[in-house]
């Protein structure tokens, strides 16, 4: 017992535990999820067969062997239909998880997530606005549709920033209090735009709750081009992510501008969830929960934390959109709600670890 | 051969949301360790934190190696200063060499931890102050007292020119107060500036020099031969307060 | 800590597993070989018939390999004649039962009609009785004439206040919700609910609110008219075995189902609804649609299926055969509802279709 406890001290352990444990659980991570995705493009309302996929994919990479046998039906549906709808939902995974982690960050909270400073119902009223006001039509791939509900989203932040600059503080604490006004007066308009409007909302049904069901390369190219460039930079600045997680004054202490570095954050991540939401619909509880798992288990540097959630959520998300393809079928139930019930299991099992003394706001 | 460093020029500043102003008019030598002592409320927080330009001053300038603290930026700063704060915020989901490790954060530098060298740093501190054994130990299981020495290990892994300390060893055990600050001191390196607000005030002999402060200005700068008298502090602390020589010429402080 | 997250995964996968193994309907046997025929702006010409005047012809136009009926032997199938007796005057007092088994009674014929239904609506302005309806719901378009009409609530709302100062003497609701609430305000309320899968019995309102309002006569030629051309197209498509596929799209690929009016239309046509298994109105998977490959779309939208490269492959998209209906017809269970059958054989099989449906029986069209 003494000799395994002194080596649990020595340097070389600690060395290896931080980093190149780390980077092993993020390779291992990677690779489920990329097993997940092989998963997915098997799973779908309509059934095709195991050999119809491979084929289709056969024939993609080698497309002079003209001994495979499948359908247009089956590789038009592979290829337009399953590939970019899982890409996408890896893609939503991973926005919403990192900006989850840089919120609770910013706001030293756990229970933070991105929809915090209202960019979920900013992306609603913008997309009923559109609706209903300016008669879009609301078929997905509509770019019109979706600007709409990008604009009101990174509108309601813009909001929410203009707002806090009327507390005197001006800090994390009046952040949120106005997060929670525009939230609230945001969802207000949006409700009373469906009361007096009375659109028909039924091609925005499975958007409000969130679903992949008519998503496309178009929808992917999007989410991809506005949403990744942010992705990037926040991963770029991983570590001043987790200094953000200290008092002010031990950061200031470090060179670190907070208030500086909050904006950069809020800003980046809000156009990547907003352009996300705008295209998927809310999608909740994965910014939540990816950074609260991964930090459970490998703790909570966020050089780290970032990445290992990020494939956490796509991980979560990932499965949550199989099951919301196949449970009903041919049906599809929007993948939000599953989303939803996994909320139950998940905060039950948080009550019974009990965690959370100290949370700053 | 002294070196200035640092120059309050008629400073003034506020306490948090008090009415109180500092006013504070000195200038510190590089290599100084200046003990800051005074009663509860008099502004040594305060002071502390403008120094380290957390606070901004009302009136008047610091200047530190010949350049104004205002013209110099928060990552600057933070090259030259390092400021250890009386019990500020450590999450909980924090383990403590982490948290020690993000002590060594240079703004523009790699990251911390893809610097080998961070790592022994952190190590040998932790050993150190004796908590090597804890380093994976969530902060939200640490007591008082181990939180104070991390934070305090956090704070000297940062090696600065000017090290500021607001109360370092106050959670600590009687026998430990007096070891960590001998522990700061003995860090000594006469290129090294160091402030330490404490109210212990036997150790002051060992500083070269002690402030006191009352009502957010100086009352008493210098020797702690010279101001550390019977008549000194019961002003300072309106209580009756003895400065006693020992035999072997060590003095003592009793409080009545 | 480790226990939790094991079980977690555990909830998922379980939940994953479960949906693998539900039963998932498909298309078992590849869809009706695909009818030949190209799109063209011309009306197709049967050789044996004189051409039209008015239309031009390059080609000639493969028609449907079915057989076409032979104009002689129909099979006559006697449709449910429910526009027998021609009632002259209404007998008052009237007694209508409701949908929830109560019963109404009508001493004359009312005057100041509150009829929260577009069917309702359009059946009352058909028989020339629309200056009687005094409020309606605001979704109401049709006709005209409707724009003056109060409107006291919308699809599903209702606004006490405006109903009580209309001071009305009869109030129709197509739906439960809010009929205790207006019986409680001493109106009198008729609660019919809405038609959803018999189009024959669409005359029958007909008739009934004629009675009510005592236009009988007028109510007996709406209705017989319908019933008529409702029988005559029954007959027709009697003899076809089955017509090409289709899929019905009302928007963002929501589609009714077999127990809907337009499923039955569709059915009526022999159309074959890729759509049949659904019930009522349901949002269908972009890859079914692929799967079911029908050969007909019908949109208010088709730059939809033309513009997303998904559907590229896809028999209605390669053929061009994205119908739009000019108007709405088949949404309202009103009178005009036959003419959006109509309009639907013309734009799906051809406008020949209806005169030899029309002129097969010798009744004349009005």
């Amino acid at each position: 017992m003494t000799t395994k406890a002194l080596k649990k001290t020595d340097l070389e352990f600690i060395i290896y535990n931080k980093t190149t444990k780390n980077k092993l659980s993020i390779v291992w991570l990677s690779v489920a999820l990329c097993f997940l995705f092989l998963l997915s493009l098997f799973i779908g309302s309509s059934q095709i067969s195991f050999n119809e996929i491979i084929n289709s994919i056969t024939a993609f990479i080698v497309p002079w062997d003209t001994n495979l046998t499948y359908s247009d039906s089956s590789y038009t549906i592979l290829f337009y239909l399953r590939i970019p709808r899982s890409l996408l939902v890896i893609l939503t995974g991973i926005i919403l998880s990192a900006s989850g982690t840089g919120f609770q960050a910013i706001f030293k909270n756990p229970l933070a997530d991105p929809y915090l400073l209202g960019v979920g119902t900013g992306a609603g009223l913008g997309a009923i606005l559109g609706l209903t006001i300016f008669n879009i039509n609301f078929i997905f791939a509509n770019l019109n549709a979706a600007v709409f509900a990008f604009v009101g989203g990174v509108f309601a932040v813009f909001s929410t920033f203009v707002l806090s600059n009327y507390s005197k503080t001006n800090n994390q604490l009046s952040l949120i209090l106005a997060g929670v006004a525009v939230t609230s007066l945001f969802g207000a308009l949006t409700t009373l735009l469906l009361i007096t409007q009375d659109p028909d909302i039924k091609p925005m049904l499975s958007w409000l709750l969130g679903g992949f069901s008519l998503s496309s390369w178009e929808n992917f190219n999007i989410v991809f081009i506005f949403g990744f460039p942010s992705l990037i930079i926040i991963f770029l600045m991983s570590e001043k992510i987790n200094l953000l997680n200290l008092d002010s004054e031990l950061i200031s202490n470090l060179g670190i501008n907070e208030g500086h570095s909050i904006k950069i954050l809020i800003m980046l991540s809000t156009l990547a969830t907003s352009v996300a939401v705008s295209q998927t619909g809310i999608i909740g509880f994965i910014g939540l929960v990816a950074p609260h798992i991964s930090r459970m288990k490998w703790g909570s540097n966020a050089k780290y934390l970032l990445p290992q959630s990020s494939l956490i959520g796509a991980i979560i998300l990932l499965s949550s959109d199989m099951i919301a393809k196949t449970i009903m079928s041919p049906i599809e139930i929007p993948v939000g709600l599953i989303t939803a019930f996994l909320g139950f299991p998940f905060f039950v099992s948080l009550l019974r670890k009990e965690s959370g003394k100290n949370w700053k706001i | 051969m002294e070196n200035i460093i640092l120059k309050l020029n008629k400073t003034r500043a506020k306490f948090k949301d008090s009415g109180f102003h500092l006013e504070i008019n000195t200038n510190i030598n590089e290599g100084e360790t200046i003990l800051l002592i005074g009663p509860n409320g008099s502004g040594k927080s305060t002071f502390l934190k403008t120094i380290s330009g957390y606070i901004s001053l009302t009136q008047g300038e610091i200047i530190l190696k010949n350049k104004n603290i205002e013209s110099l930026s928060v990552a600057d700063l933070s090259k030259l200063i390092s400021y250890m704060p009386q019990a500020p915020y450590i999450p909980d989901y924090f383990d403590v060499f982490e948290f020690v490790l993000s002590g060594c954060y240079s703004p523009g530098k790699k990251s911390a931890d893809t610097i080998d060298e961070n790592f022994e740093i952190t190590h040998k501190m932790l050993n150190s102050l004796k908590m090597k054994h804890k380093w994976s130990s969530k902060i939200g299981t640490l007591s008082g007292g181990e939180k104070q020495l991390v934070l305090l290990a956090h704070s000297l892994v940062q090696n600065s020119s000017i090290q500021l300390f607001d109360e370092p060893s106050s959670s600590l055990d009687p026998y430990n107060q007096s070891e960590i600050i001998k522990f700061i001191l003995n860090k000594n390196n006469k290129k090294q500036t160091k402030i330490i607000s404490s109210h212990d005030l036997n150790l002051s002999w060992k500083f070269n020099r002690v402030i006191m402060l009352k009502n957010g200005s100086i009352f008493k700068d210098g020797n702690p031969e010279f101001i550390m008298t019977t008549k000194h502090l019961s002003d300072l602390f309106e209580k009756n307060i003895e400065v006693v020589k020992l035999k072997n010429n060590k003095n003592i402080v009793l409080y009545n | 800590m480790k226990k939790v997250i094991k079980l977690n995964l555990l909830f998922l996968l379980t939940l994953l597993v479960l949906s693998c193994t539900s039963n998932t309907q498909e298309v078992t046997k590849s869809p009706v070989p695909p009818v030949p025929y190209s799109h063209t702006d011309k009306a197709p010409v049967n050789p044996s018939l004189p051409l039209a005047s008015q239309t031009q012809v390059n080609q000639t136009q493969k028609l449907p390999k079915q057989p076409l009926a032979p104009v002689r032997s129909v099979t006559k199938v006697k449709p449910k004649n429910v526009v027998s007796v021609q009632i002259k005057e209404t007998k008052y007092p009237l007694t209508i039962l409701r949908t929830d088994n109560k019963e109404v009674q009508i001493n004359e014929a009312p005057s100041k009609i509150i009829a929260f239904d577009s069917a309702a609506v359009e059946m009352l302005y058909s028989i020339g009785a629309g200056d009687k309806i005094i409020g309606t719901h605001s979704f109401v378009n049709y006709p005209n004439d409707t724009e003056n009409i109060t409107k006291v609530g919308d699809a599903f709302n209702i606004n006490m206040e405006t109903i009580l100062t209309l001071d009305s003497d009869l109030f129709y609701i197509f739906f439960e919700r809010y009929v205790s609430e207006l019986e409680s305000n001493n109106l009198k309320v008729i609660y019919e609910k809405s038609l959803n899968d018999n189009i024959e019995n669409i005359p029958e309102r007909i008739l009934m609110w004629g009675k009510i309002v005592n236009k009988n006569n007028e109510a007996y030629e709406i209705a017989s008219t319908f019933e008529k051309k409702y029988s005559n197209i029954k007959s027709f498509f009697t003899n076809y075995n089955e017509g090409p596929s289709i899929f019905y799209d009302t928007g963002s690929l929501w589609t009714p189902g077999h127990d809907t009016l337009v499923g039955n239309t569709l059915d009526l046509l022999k159309l074959q609804n890729v759509a049949k298994d659904v019930s009522g109105y349901e949002q269908f998977s972009k890859e079914v649609l692929i799967k079911k490959d029908p050969q007909i779309i019908i949109t208010a939208n088709p730059d939809f299926f033309y513009k997303n490269k998904e559907f590229q492959n896809m028999t209605a998209v390669k053929n061009k055969r994205i119908l739009t209906t000019k108007s709405d017809s088949l949404s309202i269970a009103g009178p005009r509802f036959i003419d959006g059958i109509e309009e639907l054989i013309q734009i799906i099989y051809s406008p020949r279709f209806i005169k030899y449906i029309h002129d097969n029986k010798g009744a004349k069209e009005n």
